[in-house]
């Protein structure tokens, strides 16, 4: 063992460099992959375990208390699997809420401070003030997500009136806090509340709050609760019903976590592979250059297992200590990323150190490695004493001298460069998959943030089905004919359409459904397969409530709502976001079989320019503003909802582009200074006939080009036409089958070219060392 | 090598055939009815009804490659996407056609509808996409084998046939002809080879052509100087027959005469025929490993009738065409006087024996000495073909290889010792 | 009479070059005797290396049977054959082959370990080696490419020492070497000789010869003849012109 180690030593001493790419690269794979499984596995664990500690329910049902009775408590209390049941007045209503700079659309539930709470108490978050007349205790999602400061003011308006509060405080809401649920819960002063109770006399609802023997069995509670209670006479019962469970809340809570996990465990598989090729690269070269010394050691009576052990301890002893450093870098950077992901977390989550993940991370890279190492180093067995010690020269050469000087056209530089490509075809073939690999992955990458970050249109009809420029809510649909018809007279109205959603039930599961009259006149891309409903007999499912209700196109599927069953042929699959990817289009007319009294009441408005909306809801507003409960401008809302992920994906990007170039620089050494060491005698000789250093330069930078354009090429194409599936990998379990977003050209250019030029410069800088070859060392070596 | 990939393209083909065979074979044929087709026309027709029939209105669907006809509620014909489809109910029921019933909201019934059953249309596409996909793996394996066998000749024919034009051509005596050698080198090494023999055999020949020029040139210079004395000897004698007056003189210097002429004609005759012998019987002995013994020995041994003993391994010198003729010699004579059991055994002492022994009569002790002389034939080779000269022309090849054939009785038969000398 | 170590018979290398074949080494009957400083002469080509390979179990013979003392090691597997170098076996090369990833003593010490478990004592050894060739500390710490020819060499010798062989090996140990260190390198091998360690050694110079007391001379892979230098003294006038007459005698 000792004499092997020995070995490694000196192995690794003489190629430090080299070594240090090495682990450079390992290193990366280390604590991306690091990072990825902690966020992926622990902090779904997390959110339970918190769930756990602040007693917070497993699922939640709004009512007002005007409908709320014995009937419905003692369903909950007798469920079975119910553990635990609270039962609290609120007031709640749908209120626009201040948020980010801007007014957001939410459900408001304002609760008394003093009042005792079992599930998820009264926690609050960092600095704060005790409550006192007019302030308010806000979620942390606010500050997070919401960019409110304590001491700042802060507003809702409910039914058209605006409550102002000053913020005193943000607590830590494990239920009732995210931003994509939007369902909020604030605490008031006693005195506060009661002067609120006064001027909402309607929002006086009853929270009902529940835990359960298991999490996962709330889904099941709420669909028979709401169908007991909810779906049999909705229709006629216009008062306030909510409902959320648990597994949607955390979602809600985990699913940017997610999203970014996945990014970071591919980009940890992808640089995994590149080390693995710069590795097998490397053994090739350690035993091209050491040929000779390992004839040496094998004269000397070294077994051939013994010097494969050594080159295996050195490799994985590299990798080892690359991954160690990169695990204990992932649990440095991860507060910064679970500071970052707060904005949509709104948790906050302290990380200690997880044997098992980093076990993990070890393991899997190292025995990746480690076979690796050994696959390529077998063949040290086939060699011979004698023929190592000899340089491995076998008597028979027959290699063709390939682009002949004498009969090849083109510039001396570029053919001798040809030819230099040519003697290392493996090695410009290895260049060649690393580079399109990490472009395919950048290239994925930025399109993504283009999508998210920068042009969320596409993604946001992907997150909320169908968006519209401005979106009009009345109070009572009766009015909505005269509404639209006064929309449709304006110039700057491209078309307005109905478009509502009901809850109904398919095969007992409940499923958001959206109406429209003609759904050919809608923007947005929910449909992937078949067709949407044109008849009032047809349906268009999504995939996941088709999936439950294991019906395909073709098939006729039951659809219960306000009591009353009707069936249905499906047309086509539709993709959602919402309620768990449940959801389902019908026709109005479709709509009218279910309930023959059934009116939009809500009118969305497509402008011909998107710039003229603000301008056009306030000329509206100013006509018959009180006819509406709600006015949307959605490319406002959007901005405003999607900003925290564009943020999160910029910073992402940013990180995963610099990894590129640097993954680039580590590949470009690596290969450049192992070609450079083994043309030390040819470049030599090539100076002492008269090439400058320059044009030497050149020539070794330039027989990398054609590897690297056609990687960088390749992998932009890929990153082009594959990144829309790879999106879908990534998001599928959230509901999403089908995307289509656009990719960006011109980034993915940009980034083309950027690689490009870069590691030609690089190269070059790389290649500085050619200027120390003199033509003495030929006479010394 | 190339096999390789030859092998793994085949594969591919193979594992293309049958998965294509898997997936054609695996999907449905498309005889279902669309319901979702059928729901959009029958919706259509519903709401449209008043308007069937009439001759401007377009019947809805007909994107949809549907054939359909519509009938009222009393059976008559009201339209159909075209003539000569099942027009009344009972025509369609015997067509399998699917008969959809429109009835109104309230439940009265407008009519009916005929879908026209056209799964004979669909079999025709299948079987036509059968057709199709064969076709294209009939011409893929085509084009690959065609691809392969023109591979196969370039590579491996080819080369072989010029392997053989050049052969011909050795054995026609033009050694000037190099072989060329093919780029692929498939045959780098073996045409090599066969390019250096050549080269040898004409440094050979023309060392050898030399040699008997020379050789030539010698036996014609001393036949020559032995002639000038003999003609001398001649003259002298003829001109002292003319001036001798002694009768028996006379005689003597006749006699002296005659005999002259007789050497002239001894001498000439010596030398033609040992030029001759050294021309056919050339022996060019060269290092050889001894095992390689074992291969000539069972070559001539025909009737495997040999045992041999183990072989000590070493470097011997010996013309290996000729001492296969040594060995076919005498195993074909042990084959022809003993036809026993031939044991052959080796050792290694300052050279190689070899001793081959039958279990035989031998051949009579006064024999034995005679038995390597040119056209000996013993006592019992009476009945036996043969020439008498194998034994003669097998210790001359044995001689030039510095090595030595021993005949000998033993108690059990006849043995011959045949000596080689180590490298 | 001497004891043999190493005995050869019918000793035969062929090498196969394209389908030609080339006899380098024919029917070799040889004995080594223990103790002996025995030099192979030869012209190019005549098989000196071949042999000397052949003989330290570097390399297979084709035919024939090398015995060492009473191990026959020509048909030893090649890991077998690593075993049996290391206890056996020092090699000095003509390119010396130190590791130039390594100094000296690492060197040295990489070659030790084979053998022995302790690190000291292989130190401790290969010190005491240094210093019996005339290397000090400061040079033994270096790395190969530091050092002029004949201290590398000198350091091989060490290296080939270091497991107490019982056959040194040289191939044209001052081939590569100017006069001077050759000098010093012959020097220290045959000093070494003097203590008993038998060295087989290949050389085409005559002052390298001269300092063994056998000298087997091979022409076309066979023993043309031999010499034996050992009744004469090493300052012996006499020893040269022997060897002188020997040698054109074969036809040097």
């Amino acid at each position: 063992m000792k004499k092997i180690l020995l070995l490694s030593f000196s192995n690794i001493r003489k190629n430090k460099g080299q070594m240090v790419n090495l682990l450079l690269v390992v290193f990366i794979a280390g604590f991306l992959l690091n990072l990825g499984l902690l966020l992926f596995f622990n902090f779904g664990k997390f959110y339970d375990e918190l769930c756990r500690k602040t007693n917070s329910p497993h699922a939640a049902f709004l009512m007002a208390q005007t409908s709320a009775g014995n009937a419905q408590n003692d369903y909950l209390k007798y469920y079975p699997g119910v553990t635990e049941l609270e039962q609290q007045e609120v007031l709640a209503d749908n209120a626009d809420i201040q948020y980010n700079g801007d007014k957001m659309p939410g459900l408001f539930m304002m609760v008394k401070a003093s009042r005792k709470q079992a599930m998820n108490p009264l926690k609050l978050i960092g600095p704060s003030n005790p409550l006192s007349d007019n302030s308010i205790y806000l979620p942390y999602i606010m500050k997070t997500g919401g960019k409110l400061k304590l001491g700042d003011d802060f507003y809702v308006s409910v039914q058209g009136k605006e409550y102002h509060y000053t913020i005193a405080g943000f607590t830590e809401e494990v239920y009732f806090g995210s931003n994509t649920i939007q369902w909020y819960r604030f605490y008031l002063s006693d005195k506060e509340y009661d002067k609120l109770k006064e001027s909402l006399p309607a929002s006086v609802c009853v929270l009902q709050t529940v835990r359960m023997e298991r999490p996962e069995l709330s889904d099941r509670l709420v669909k028979d609760f709401a169908g007991e209670f909810y779906y049999g006479t909705t229709a006629k019962n216009t008062s306030i019903y909510h409902d959320s469970v648990y597994s949607n809340v955390k979602t809600s809570h985990t699913f940017l976590s997610g999203i970014t996990s996945m990014i970071f465990v591919a980009l940890a598989a992808v640089i995994l592979l590149v080390s693995l090729v710069v590795i097998r690269f490397r053994i090739h070269n350690t035993l091209e250059e050491s040929m000779v010394g390992i004839g040496v050691l094998k004269a000397m009576g070294y077994l051939s297992r013994q010097i494969i052990a050594s080159l295996v301890i050195q490799f994985t002893g590299i990798a080892a200590a690359g991954i160690l450093l990169g695990t204990v870098l992932s649990y440095v950077v991860l507060p910064l990323i679970s500071s970052l992901l707060e904005s949509q977390t709104a948790l906050i989550w302290h990380q200690g150190f997880d044997p098992v993940i980093s076990g993990i991370t070890l393991l899997a890279i190292l025995s990746v490695i480690l076979l690796d190492t050994v696959l390529t180093s077998l063949r040290i067995r086939k060699m011979h004493p004698l023929t190592a010690l000899r340089g491995g020269i076998t008597t028979h050469n027959f290699r063709r001298n390939s682009f002949a000087l004498d009969s090849s056209h083109g510039g001396l530089t570029v053919l001798l460069a040809m030819k230099n490509i040519y003697q290392n075809r493996k090695q410009t073939l290895m260049i060649f998959a690393v580079i399109t690999t990490i472009t395919f992955a950048s290239a994925s990458v930025l399109s993504i943030y283009y999508n998210v970050g920068l042009h969320p249109d596409t993604f946001a009809g992907l997150v909320a089905g169908e968006v519209p420029d401005s979106v009009f809510i009345l109070k009572n649909p009766v009015d909505a004919a005269g509404v639209m018809a006064e929309i449709r007279q304006s110039e700057k109205v491209d078309k307005a359409i109905y478009y509502t959603f009901r809850s109904v039930l398919v095969n007992g599961t409940e499923a958001q459904g959206y109406v429209t009259d003609d759904f050919s006149l809608i923007r947005g891309k929910m449909l992937y397969k078949g067709r949407y409903p044109k008849h009032d007999n047809e349906i268009a499912l999504s995939g996941v409530t088709a999936k439950q209700a294991a019906k395909t196109i073709g098939d006729t599927v039951s659809v219960n709502y306000n009591g009353k069953n009707e069936e249905y042929l499906i047309t086509g699959l539709i993709q959602t976001m919402n309620d768990n990817g449940n959801g389902l289009t019908l026709t109005t007319k479709g709509m009218k079989r279910l309930y023959p009294d059934f009116v939009s009441e809500q009118i969305y408005v497509y402008m011909k320019d998107v710039n003229d909306t603000e301008e056009f809801i306030d000329t509206i507003k100013l006509k018959s503003g009180s006819l509406f409960s709600n006015t949307l401008n959605m490319n406002k809302l959007i901005d405003v909802q999607l900003g925290v992920y564009g943020s999160v994906f910029a910073i992402i990007t940013t990180a995963i582009t610099l990894i590129t170039f640097f993954v680039v620089i580590l590949v470009l050494y690596l290969v450049l200074k192992t070609s450079i060491l083994r043309r030390r005698r040819e470049l030599g000789i090539q100076k002492a006939v008269g090439f400058t250093s320059f044009q030497l330069m050149n020539q070794i930078a330039l027989s990398f080009s054609p590897a690297i354009i056609t990687g960088v090429t390749a992998g932009c194409i890929l990153g082009i036409y594959c990144f829309n599936p790879l999106f879908v990998a990534l998001v599928q379990s959230m509901g999403i089958m089908t995307a289509s977003l656009p990719a960006s050209y011109a980034f993915t250019i940009i980034l083309a070219i950027g690689i490009i030029v870069f590691s030609y410069l690089i190269s070059l800088l790389i290649s500085m060392r050619i200027r120390k070859i003199t033509p003495y060392m030929l006479v010394s070596e | 090598m190339k096999l390789k990939a030859y092998i793994i393209t085949l594969l591919l083909i193979f594992l293309f055939g049958i998965i294509s065979t898997f997936y054609i074979s695996s999907i449905p044929v498309d005889n279902e009815l669309d319901t979702v087709t059928v729901n959009d026309i029958v919706s259509d027709i519903k709401s449209d009804w008043k308007l069937i029939g009439n001759s401007d209105y377009p019947l809805p669907g007909l994107t949809y490659g549907i054939d359909y006809a519509v009938l009222d509620r009393k059976g008559t014909l009201l339209a159909a996407t075209k003539r000569g489809l099942s027009e009344d109910e009972n025509s369609a029921i015997r067509h399998r056609d699917t008969i959809i019933t429109l009835m109104d909201t309230d439940g009265t019934i407008l009519g009916k509808v005929l879908f026209y059953n056209n799964s004979n249309k669909h079999w025709e596409k299948f079987r036509c996409s059968l057709l199709t996909t064969f076709l294209l793996m009939s011409m893929l394996v085509i084009i690959t084998s065609s691809i392969m066998l023109f591979l196969l000749h370039r590579k491996i024919l080819k080369p072989f046939q010029t392997l053989k034009n050049f052969a011909r051509d050795v054995a026609g005596g033009k050694l000037d002809i190099p072989l060329p050698m093919d780029k692929d080198n498939v045959f780098g090494a073996f045409s090599e080879s066969f390019d250096l023999m050549r080269t040898q055999l004409a440094t050979a020949q023309e060392n050898e052509r030399k040699a008997n020029i020379s050789k030539k040139e010698l036996v014609a210079s001393l036949s020559h100087d032995i002639k000038t004395p003999v003609a001398s000897i001649k003259a002298i004698s003829e001109l002292m027959y003319l001036n001798a007056s002694d009768s028996k003189a006379k005689i003597q210097l006749d006699t002296i005469n005659a005999k002259a002429d007789q050497i002239n004609l001894l001498i000439t005759n010596m030398f033609h025929a040992t030029l001759e012998e050294l021309k056919e019987l050339k022996v060019t002995p060269a290092e050889l490993f001894s095992h390689a013994i074992i291969e000539m020995i069972q070559s001539a041994d025909y009737r495997h009738l040999t045992e041999t003993g183990t072989i000590p391994d070493c470097l011997i010198i010996a013309d290996s065409l000729r001492l296969a003729q040594v060995f076919d010699n005498l195993i074909s004579n042990s084959y022809k006087y003993a036809d026993t059991r031939i044991h052959i055994s080796f050792s290694l002492t300052d050279c190689f024996i070899i001793r081959i022994a039958d279990y035989g009569p031998g051949v009579l002790p006064e024999e034995l000495p005679l038995l390597k002389q040119k056209y000996y034939r013993g006592k019992n080779a009476v009945n036996q073909q043969g020439s008498g000269i194998g034994l003669y022309i097998s210790q001359y090849f044995m001689e030039k290889m510095q090595g030595s054939l021993q005949c000998q009785n033993t108690d059990s038969g006849f043995m011959v010792q045949l000596t080689l000398p180590l490298a | 009479m001497q004891k043999a170590v190493l005995t050869t018979s019918k000793l035969s290398k062929t090498f196969s070059n394209g389908g030609l074949q080339q006899h380098v080494l024919k029917n070799l009957d040889l004995q080594i005797y223990e103790g002996d400083f025995t030099v192979i002469m030869g012209s190019s080509g005549a098989g000196k290396s071949t042999l000397l390979y052949a003989l330290s179990g570097m390399d297979k013979p084709t035919l024939g049977e090398i015995h060492f003392e009473a191990q026959e090691i020509s048909k030893l597997s090649n890991d077998k054959l690593a075993v049996f170098r290391r206890k056996n076996c020092g090699f000095v090369f003509q390119q010396i082959y130190l590791l130039d990833t390594m100094s000296l003593l690492d060197n040295v010490i990489a070659s030790g370990l084979l053998i022995s478990k302790s690190k000291k004592e292989i130190a401790a050894r290969a010190k005491e080696l240094f210093t019996a060739v005339g290397l000090t500390e400061t040079i033994w710490r270096k790395f190969p490419s530091q050092l002029s020819g004949g201290e590398a060499q000198r350091a091989g010798i060490v290296r080939a020492l270091i497991n107490n062989p019982r056959i040194l090996f040289a191939d044209e140990p001052t081939g590569a070497l100017n006069s001077a260190s050759g000098a010093a390198v012959l020097n220290v091998m045959t000093e070494v000789n003097k203590n008993g360690q038998s060295i087989i050694m290949v050389t085409h110079d005559i002052k390298s010869a001269l300092r063994g007391n056998r000298i087997i001379y091979l022409k076309d892979g066979t023993v043309c003849g031999e010499c034996n230098l050992g009744s004469y003294k090493e300052e012996d006038v006499k020893r040269n012109e022997v060897l002188h007459s020997f040698l054109s005698e074969m036809g040097w």
